[in-house]
């Protein structure tokens, strides 16, 4: 290997390329101390990449795994088959209520299972705190933009699972404490839903385009985000 | 074992041994915490329906990269998210550093993002998912001697990142 090989290796693969040095037992002090700035490199490197990660955190959410794709994928393929022989028999409607799009699993349910499934740990995070930048990402993503009062409330947001489309979950404050908010970008609902569920009450109102599950709310507080999220959550430009 | 708790159990097992690497390569890949967990989430719905696919317990972390890779292009085929600020993704660091060892590892995160893509993806699948040349050529579609190449310009750029603010003395102005 020439010079110029062993420069090329070195900085493609500085451990491989330390590890056959030290295997050829190479006399040449100029590639040894190439080699040892390589490795000291190459470990500021690794470690700066390294970021901290809540790892109890991630891997719970991603253990939420399977239950999320047997919801967004939707039940056996057995029961499918048994809601086309309904469909067939004109029973369907008695079933699907005109809250959400059809094939899709009630909102109530939805609100209720997402929220026990993931509403405690996504308030924990809440602290973590966000940046406008970052919530405004995600809104775009989902095709939304909010108004800046409503931004400046939002202590935590994240991409979630909801019916026929992806949406956001996120933490609010409110003047009597944390509330939730589920934005569903594809979920059309005619009047307001009153759930309770777990302990907590909860709201599904319509905005301009989908519809926000308000939980964990105080009545007044309620009230206040659902003025707000129907007047300050609209559709970008583009898609209105 | 019944086959659900079986695969219950290689689902888990694959969430722990993997999740870490996939969130870390996800973050530097598109540069937003709350995008990035998306992009893992997203990737174990998906690995969890395809489970019974992964026949070689060896190959899982190739396996799974490879669905965060086809998810992101999928997600992000429109719009490639901006950069966030690194202080804005990265939590801050418990370990004890110096001024100095802090101020070199902020540069080195900024560099890592101002990367072009065709640098910054095979580093990271060296460094942060430990492939080797050979592995990062073919799941980048590309021959050896380009991997090689891409490698080595990429730590030189991120050298020469350094260099440039530790001389003209700009690392002192993080603080």
């Amino acid at each position: 290997m020439n010079s110029s090989e062993f420069e090329k290796a070195l900085g493609a693969e500085p451990r491989e390329t330390a590890a056959r040095l030290e295997r050829e037992a190479s006399p040449d002090p100029a590639r040894r101390a190439a080699v040892d700035e390589a490795l000291a490199f190459e470990q500021r490197l690794e470690n700066a990449l390294r970021v901290p990660v809540d790892e109890e955190a991630l891997v719970e959410s991603l253990l939420a795994a399977p239950k999320q794709a047997h919801r967004r994928f939707g039940p056996p393929h057995w029961l499918a088959l048994a809601a086309s022989v309904f469909i067939l028999a004109g029973v369907s409607g008695l079933l699907w209520v005109s809250v959400q799009p059809a094939g899709s699993p009630s909102v109530a349910d939805y609100v209720a299972n997402h929220y026990e499934h993931d509403g405690a740990a996504v308030l924990a995070r809440a602290g973590e705190g966000t940046t406008r930048d970052e919530v405004q990402a995600i809104l775009t993503r989902l095709g939304a933009q909010a108004s800046e009062t409503l931004v400046s409330q939002i202590r935590f947001i994240k991409f979630c699972p909801t019916p026929d489309s992806r949406g956001a979950h996120m933490v609010l404050a409110t003047q009597d404490g944390p509330a939730t908010v589920i934005f569903m970008p594809a979920v059309q609902v005619d009047e307001p839903l009153l759930l309770r569920f777990d302990g907590v009450s909860a709201q599904v109102v319509g905005l301009e385009r989908g519809a926000a599950a308000i939980i964990g709310a105080s009545d007044s507080a309620a009230e206040d985000l659902m003025t707000r999220l129907q007047e300050g959550v609209k559709p970008l430009a583009a898609d209105a | 074992m019944s086959n659900d708790a079986e695969k219950q159990f290689r689902f888990e097992a694959l969430a722990r041994e993997y999740g870490m690497d996939l969130y870390r390569y996800a973050l530097w890949i598109c540069g937003n915490d709350a995008l990035a967990k998306d992009l893992v989430q997203e990737t174990y719905i998906r690995a969890w329906k395809a489970l019974d696919s992964l026949k070689d317990a060896k190959a899982a972390k190739s396996w799974l990269i490879t669905i965060l890779r086809r998810e992101y292009a999928r997600t992000f085929e429109r719009k490639v998210p901006k950069f966030t600020n690194v202080e804005d993704v990265v939590v801050e660091d418990t370990e004890e550093l110096s001024p100095e060892e802090r101020a070199e590892r902020d540069l080195l995160r900024r560099g890592m993002m101002k990367l072009p893509p065709r640098y910054r993806e095979p580093l990271l699948l060296q460094v942060v998912a430990g492939y080797s040349c050979e592995e990062i050529a073919t799941e980048l579609k590309l021959s050896k001697g380009a991997v090689m190449t891409q490698l080595f310009r990429a730590r030189e750029k991120l050298k020469s990142t350094l260099q440039d603010d530790g001389i003209t003395g700009n690392i002192h102005e993080l603080f």
